[in-house]
Formats: C-alpha cells, sequence, structure tokens
C-alpha cells in the first residue's frame, strides 16, 4: 500500500542522522517496524545502529552493533523489548524471510529492515518507511506510513532542519 | 531379530521422536517447540533411549522427516541424522510430510494428490500412484484454481483437500497429521523393511532458493 | 606436557564446508584438511546467498568429514573428540554443522567442543607457528575486524576493533559500487594494480581519535560520491577512473589498517612479552599490500610477523580441531545442548566498540 509522505528532513552530518536514531530510540516501541530504503552508502546501517545503541544504552546496556549485511538478522536485548536487525540484501523472496522468522518478530519486537524490498507484500502493513537519499554533503530523508506515524513524527523537529 | 528404529522430525515448530522395537511404538515423544529445536533435539533423543535401555549403537536404522516445511527445521534433523547415520555405519532414512500425510489416510489409491500445508495460503502437493510418490512435489497457490490435470478418480489427501478437489474435479479427503510419531513410525518400518535407501536423506525443497541479484545497477564502463 | 589429542574439525559458518583431522603431539600436524567451496553456487550473485549457502552445508558436510577421516588415513574411532564451528556466522549453515557434529558425537561417544570461528582464526599461529602466549592477532575478514590480545586458548582481550563495517565487506561493497566482480577483495586488489592511489583521496577515518577502533563505512560513502560525480560528469566511468577508485580506496585501508596496528602493538608491547609477536588471520590478510604494510609496522615495533599460509588464513576446519585440542586440553567440552550462534564476540569482558551514537547528542 502507498502512503504520501508524512514528513521529509536534511541531515548535514553524521551526528545529526545519530540524532535522528536518539530520537527513534525514545520513541519506538515493541511492535513497531522501520523499513529502511536507500541504496549502499545511503546510511541505512548508520541510522540503525545509533537507534540500537541509544536504546540499549537507556537500559544500561552497550554491546558492538556489527553490520547485519553478511549474518542478515541480528538481534538485540533493550530492556523488555527485543530489537532485529535486518539486511535483507542476500535474501531471495519473501519465502525466505519467512525462513529468518522476521515475520514472527514484526507483531512484538521492535525490527529495523534494511532492503524492505525483499518482504514483498508481507512488509507490515503499519510500518513505517525511511527513504534515505546522499544528497551533496548531507542525506535526505523521508517517511511513508499510515496515520499514526504522521501523530508519532510530530515531535521530531527539533533533531533537524526540515527539508 | 530386527534392530530398533529411531526417527524424529523438526519440520514444523515441534519436536517429534519415537522409538520402534519390532514393529511397535515402544518410546515417542512430541514436544511443541518454536524455538530452540537444536539444543533440544539430542536431548530428547537420548531420554526415549535410556527409558528403553538402549544404546545409540543397538539402532538399525535412523528415520527423519525431510519436509516440505521449515527449511531451519528440517536441516536440523537432517543434518543430525547424516551425523548420526556415519558415526554408527547404520542408513538415515528420509521422511517426507506427504508420505507421513498419506499413511494416515487410509489405505494409498491408485491415485492420490497429497496436500500439505504452505505459508502464505499455499500449498504443496506431490501425486502418489499406489503410496509411491509419482511426480516431483509442487507449490500451489490456494487462492487461485490449479491448472494441473489429474488422472480420473484421483483422490486428493491433506491439507484444503476439498478445495483443491473442487478446483480439479477430484474427490477430496481433509487430513492433518495429527500423530505424528505414530506416522514416523509407520512409514520409517515400512520403509527400512524395503533396505537401504539409495541415497541419503535430503532436505525436501518444493521451490529452487531464489536468486538475489545484485540490485545496484553497476556504473556504465566507458571505452 | 599435555598429551596427544586427535580431532576432527567442522567448518560450515559461511561459504566453505570444511573438516580436517589434526593431532597435536610436540609437534601439531594437520593430518588432513578439505575445503569444498562454493564460490561456484554464488558466483552470479553478488555475495553469498545465505539460502543457497544452508542447502550446500547440509547436504555436503558427511562427505566432507568422510572424506577428510579417509586423508587422514583414520577413522571416526580413533578421533579423541569432536570441534564444530557453533558461531558466528550464518546461522543455517552453522546450525548444520552443529548437528552433523552432534550426531557423529552420540554415534561414537566422543566429547563435543564448540568452537568460536574467530577464536580458531585467533589461534592457527599456534598451530603453524607454535607462538607463545600473549601474541597480538589482527583478524580482518570479510565479517570481522579486530585486535586482540591472544592470552589463552579462552581468553581473547580485544583492544579495539572496526565500530561499522568489515575491511572485506568494505572491499566487497567497492566491488559492487564499481562493478567489479564478487568476492571483491581480489577483484578491488588487481584493479588497483594498475591505478594511481593519489588521485582520488579518500578518508582515513578516526585516525584523529586515540585507540584502535576503526570505521569503514565513511569510505564506502566517499566512493560512491566520486563514481556519482564522474558517472555525472562525463556518463560513466573508464577503465583508469576505476582502477584509481580501487588504488585510492585499498592505499586508505592500509593506511587506516597501519597506524591502528602501530598503535595495537604499542598497547600489547607495555605487557613486555617475551617473544612479542603481531600475527594475522582472515581472508583480508591475503591482500598483498596490506600484508606488506603489516609486515612493516611490525618490524618497526620490534615484534615478529606471522601471517600463516593462505589457506588456514581463510576458512577452514584444521584451524577449528585446532582451537578444539586447545580448549580440551584446559578441559572446555560441550554438551548435547550447544546452541549454535550468529553473533557471538570473543571478549565479552571488554568495553564494546560504540558506533556513531556515541558521537552524537547525549539523549
Amino acid at each position: 500500500m502507498q502512503h504520501d509522505v508524512l514528513k521529509r528532513l536534511f541531515l548535514t552530518t553524521p551526528e545529526d542522522t545519530d540524532r535522528l536514531g536518539h530520537w527513534f530510540a525514545r520513541t519506538l516501541r515493541g511492535g513497531d517496524t522501520l523499513l529502511l530504503e536507500g541504496g549502499i552508502g545511503a546510511g541505512k546501517t548508520h541510522l540503525a545502529r545509533a537507534m540500537i545503541q541509544a536504546m540499549q544504552a537507556r537500559h544500561g546496556r552497550a554491546e558492538d552493533v556489527p553490520s547485519p549485511t553478511f549474518t542478515l538478522v541480528q538481534t538485540y536485548e533493550a530492556g523488555p523489548d527485543e530489537i532485529w536487525h535486518a539486511d535483507l540484501y542476500r535474501v531471495g523472496g519473501p519465502d525466505e524471510v519467512i525462513e529468518l522468522g522476521l515475520h514472527d518478530a514484526f507483531g512484538t519486537a521492535i525490527c529495523l529492515v534494511e532492503w524492505p524490498d525483499r518482504l514483498g507484500a508481507d512488509a507490515p502493513e503499519a510500518a513505517l518507511k525511511v527513504r534515505l537519499t546522499p544528497d551533496a554533503e548531507g542525506r535526505r530523508v523521508e517517511f511513508f506510513g499510515a496515520a499514526p506515524w504522521a501523530d508519532r513524527l510530530a515531535s521530531l523537529a527539533e533533531v533537524a532542519a526540515d527539508a | 531379530m530386527d534392530a530398533p528404529l529411531l526417527a524424529f522430525d523438526t519440520s514444523a515448530a515441534h519436536c517429534a521422536a519415537v522409538v520402534v522395537r519390532e514393529g511397535r511404538v515402544v518410546q515417542q515423544a512430541f514436544e511443541p517447540m518454536a524455538r530452540g529445536q537444536a539444543e533440544a533435539l539430542m536431548p530428547l533423543l537420548e531420554r526415549l533411549l535410556q527409558a528403553e535401555r538402549l544404546a545409540w549403537r543397538d539402532l538399525g536404522a535412523i528415520g527423519v522427516g525431510i519436509g516440505p516445511g521449515n527449511f531451519t527445521g528440517i536441516r536440523i534433523s537432517v543434518s543430525a541424522a547424516r551425523g548420526l547415520a556415519l558415526g554408527l555405519g547404520v542408513p538415515a532414512i528420509g521422511l517426507s510430510t506427504f508420505e507421513l500425510m498419506l499413511d494416515g489416510a487410509g489405505l494409498p489409491s491408485a491415485s492420490d494428490l497429497v496436500s500439505v500445508a504452505a505459508p502464505r495460503d499455499r500449498a504443496y502437493v506431490q501425486r502418489f500412484a499406489h503410496g509411491r510418490p509419482v511426480d516431483g512435489p509442487e507449490l500451489i497457490d490456494l487462492g487461485t484454481p490449479t491448472e494441473f490435470t489429474l488422472p480420473p478418480e484421483t483422490r486428493v489427501v491433506g491439507y484444503e483437500a476439498q478445495a483443491i478437489a473442487r478446483a480439479t474435479g477430484a474427490t477430496g479427503d481433509e487430513a492433518e497429521i495429527d500423530d505424528l510419531p505414530a506416522r514416523l513410525a509407520a512409514v520409517l518400518t515400512r520403509k527400512a523393511a524395503e533396505g537401504a535407501p539409495a541415497k541419503r536423506p535430503a532436505p525436501l525443497y518444493v521451490r529452487p532458493a531464489d536468486a538475489a541479484p545484485s540490485r545496484d545497477a553497476p556504473p556504465e564502463i566507458l571505452a | 606436557m599435555s598429551r596427544t589429542l586427535t580431532l576432527l574439525g567442522i567448518e560450515s559458518s559461511c561459504d566453505d564446508t570444511a573438516a580436517a583431522v589434526v593431532r597435536a603431539t610436540g609437534d601439531p600436524k594437520i593430518l588432513s584438511s578439505v575445503v569444498i567451496g562454493q564460490t561456484a553456487l554464488h558466483g552470479s550473485y553478488g555475495g553469498v546467498v545465505p539460502e543457497i549457502a544452508a542447502r550446500a552445508h547440509a547436504e555436503k558436510l558427511d562427505d566432507c568429514v568422510s572424506e577428510a577421516l579417509d586423508r587422514a588415513g583414520l577413522a571416526l574411532g580413533q578421533m579423541d573428540g569432536i570441534a564444530v564451528t557453533a558461531g558466528p556466522g550464518l546461522i543455517g549453515g552453522v546450525l548444520s554443522g552443529v548437528m552433523c557434529a552432534k550426531g557423529l558425537a552420540a554415534a561414537t561417544g566422543l566429547p563435543l567442543v564448540g568452537v568460536n570461528h574467530l577464536a580458531g582464526h585467533a589461534l592457527t599461529p599456534r598451530l603453524t607457528d607454535d607462538l607463545p602466549y600473549p601474541y597480538l592477532m589482527l583478524l580482518v575478514s570479510g565479517g570481522h575486524c579486530q585486535f586482540l590480545i591472544v592470552e589463552g586458548a579462552d581468553r581473547f582481550r580485544r583492544l579495539g576493533g572496526t565500530i561499522d563495517d568489515a575491511p572485506g565487506e568494505a572491499f566487497d561493497k567497492t566491488a559492487r559500487l564499481l562493478g567489479l566482480p564478487q568476492p571483491g577483495g581480489p577483484s578491488v586488489q588487481a584493479a588497483a594494480a594498475e591505478g594511481d592511489p593519489g588521485r582520488f583521496r579518500f578518508p582515513r577515518p578516526l585516525l584523529d581519535r586515540p585507540g584502535s577502533d576503526m570505521s569503514f563505512s565513511g569510505l564506502k560513502t566517499a566512493l560512491l560520491r566520486e563514481r556519482d560525480a564522474l558517472v555525472a560528469a562525463q556518463g560513466g566511468l573508464y577503465e583508469r577512473d576505476r582502477a584509481d577508485m580501487c588504488a585510492g580506496f585499498q592505499r586508505a585501508v592500509t593506511e587506516v589498517l597501519a597506524e591502528k596496528t602501530r598503535r595495537a602493538l604499542a598497547e600489547y608491547l607495555c605487557l613486555a612479552p617475551r617473544h612479542p609477536a603481531l600475527a594475522v588471520a582472515g581472508g583480508v590478510a591475503a591482500n598483498s599490500s596490506i600484508r606488506a604494510a603489516l609486515d612493516a609496522v611490525a618490524q618497526w615495533a620490534g615484534a615478529a610477523f606471522v601471517a600463516p599460509p593462505l589457506a588456514l588464513c581463510t576458512d577452514n576446519a584444521a584451524m577449528i580441531a585446532w582451537a578444539g585440542i586447545e580448549r580440551m586440553q584446559i578441559g572446555l567440552v560441550d554438551d548435547m545442548t550447544l546452541a549454535a550462534r550468529p553473533r557471538w564476540p570473543l571478549d565479552n569482558g571488554s568495553a564494546p566498540m560504540l558506533g556513531g551514537g556515541k558521537r552524537g547528542a547525549k539523549a
């Protein structure tokens, strides 16, 4: 299902991306899914890592967050929530996503999914799509999602300049 | 006297196992399990053997569920079975979900289409003649009418059998596998009596692994 | 002296299915080492396809074990234990290896030893060169990059490592961005040999910060920008551009690794080891430019430079058998509940390498 753009941001520096990650860390809860779109070097893993480490820090944990490119899925604990960080680049299609157990995680865990096009029609309806595009020295970010996300994104203004 | 047999299956969210002696089920277990089958399987098998005062070396053959089903779960059992078979020097025998389904549906007919649930509103199907598989398995979409033709008087057995039967003009017997250890025991006993199989058990994949082609267009290289 | 142990090793954590037999006496011996690669299976897909890898492992492992035993001229019953990679890696393959090993161990009554794949790499210099503890290890591969002080078979202290991508991943992604074949290590190195490393100045992240943490993710972004700028200006890339980019990229990686190695060595030498040594392992250690730079840094620091032969630097099962021997010698064995772990840090004691998040606002 297609959604209109809910919001646009411009991240000038890597620190802006970190701040966006910290904002998400305060906002996300179990059952939320972020679909992180963008090509190589768009900053998907950087944003996901910032979120995971900030969520863990809130619960007094600190762990490495290696790139999931090789292992496809890595899971983390943050307080009561489980975080799934997936990179579906090497996954063939929706059937293989089922094998990863991602569908079961969608309902309960906080799921951060890179290369989500591999989900096909199985992407959760309530997910927030975050599209990252390199632009000059910074990154453009566009958010797409169902209505509840419009409200949740309202407090995002302080993170970075609206594009 | 026939040596005892052991069969197990982790092709869905469970660990199932059975010990057969002289054609009779003497120990069995079925534990629902969504995760952790790789850790639980071997201790479960050892418990069953110990309860029967059997050692691994006493076994004459190993039966293993090869699916179709959950790929990861199937590989857990198949890898263990192949390791056991190599270590014990006994045959490992693959037991397909189709065979297990058909076993519980009365006497096989001249033409059975066996149906097993697949993810996302689909079914795995395989045709059997007199209890023997005829063609390879297929994946069909339950939402759209099936296009393959079946021999006259084919019986569809298993998951959504009546719906599939309606779409193909056959008769349908809805069935499910609700006594997996007993089915494992029955199919293994029958297949073990036929002697060691020519091939080692391998997971029954109904589709090839989807290719994941590169999705970033590389830059054009100029001459 | 420790007793003689002969172990079967099994490795299936990435795209190589491997089995080996290693015997530890006074002088450890690799009695056999079989590696069945899958490069041909994955070649056309731009990298390892996990499902294809998992299918191949499940159906090749027992053959691989049989062949390793045959080549060693030994029967399974003549082993003293079975060692298997229990992680980290692609979970499908690791599971197959662990379950096959459990089957073999149950059937034979032999001890089962779960080995961390990274420990396998890190302990290899003891198999090949009898290196005494403690030594400094740079483990640099497709999925990993870290400096470890290896103090014992189960004692690893991490000094630093990548906070984002591993260099092997950076090589692969560079190849992807430039339309070069996978795996990226050899193809980027070959292209770099024809290029001018001075034309593009790529960043050397974290060189301005103390310590031996590294970052390679920004390098990829910088390369992407240069590529896109050229494509926009001239409609594509000339071979020359591609070679120059590869050369610039390889130089940046080499310089970062060399400088961080120098710092890690300085920290390691504070322990005043009697036989100071720097060892490398992992596929990236096959890169000749990187290898030469590390050798030079070791010489500068007065440490021996130990690079095991390539076949033992990349994934293999001899290193798993050897690590299993070292674990058994100190009484570490596992039972049938041994789990397969996709993520398994070697050093749980030291502080993690914090990534970008630490630089941002204090949340």
